[in-house]
């Protein structure tokens, strides 16, 4: 082992961290949402843009709107699978049953309109991202005054225990 | 007592794959860190730390951000 201390002086280790140092606990739905209706809105407007004989403009738009389509559509898949694995808890699967469903659906429809530009796909995934923001405000417990966003109602989140 | 305190070094491979208990590191926004695998789903790995009363949850992880997996501490 000795060896190897004496060869990391040659070849530099990377240090890696064993700690988050923000606090979780949390959680919002803004910010999933109005990802979901930009990207509803990127695809409204790319749809109107005429194809036929598109313009340099009008290329340059399709260009922006794919790149801001992307981008939220990215946002959207990290805001549901950080409330699916960090926020939703084993009660709350056990009180919506077709909670892992939902989200796993919500998931892939974030993903397919990176890939597809579709009026009836964006509007699912606008649809589905409601309805888990409607769960989202059933379950969460509101902060004291002075506080913003939603803490989870996990006993051992570190902000529960500050509000608390 | 701690898995891995301050000072400790380790050896990570990247290949052979991930599965829950393996202690991975990985890329996160502005750092590498350290944390033991608890679920994988969709091709997601779920990590916490070990001390589960002062874990703090993490956003899952993609595999392309991990590092390696931990084989040993020297």
């Amino acid at each position: 082992m000795k060896v190897l201390r004496v060869l990391d002086k040659v070849f530099k280790p990377q240090v890696a961290y064993a700690h988050c140092d923000i606090p979780c606990g949390i959680y919002e739905t803004n910010t999933l949402l109005m990802a979901a209706r930009t990207i509803e809105r990127m695809v409204m407007v790319m749809e109107a843009i005429p194809m036929d004989k598109p313009t340099l403009k009008d290329r340059n738009n399709f260009i922006r709107c794919v790149k801001v389509k992307e981008e939220h559509a990215e946002i959207c898949e990290k805001q549901l699978v950080t409330l699916w694995a960090d926020f939703f808890k084993a009660e709350h699967f056990a009180k919506w049953p077709d909670l892992h469903e939902r989200m796993w659906k919500a998931v892939n429809l974030a993903s397919d309109t990176k890939q597809d530009v579709s009026a009836d796909k964006v509007k699912a995934l606008v649809t589905a991202c409601v309805e888990i923001s409607g769960i989202f405000e059933q379950v969460k417990v509101t902060p004291k005054e002075g506080f913003g966003g939603a803490v989870s109602d996990n006993p051992d989140s570190p902000r529960k225990k500050l509000l608390s | 007592m701690p898995t891995y305190v301050p000072g400790d070094h380790v050896l990570t491979f990247n290949w052979g794959g991930y599965g829950v208990g393996d202690v991975i590191v990985f890329r996160g926004s502005s750092r590498n860190y350290i944390k033991r695998i608890g679920k994988i789903k969709n091709e997601k790995y779920f990590v916490s730390g070990d001390n589960a009363k002062q874990s703090v949850l993490m956003a899952p992880v993609n595999k392309k951000e991990i590092l390696g997996r931990v084989v040993f501490k020297y």
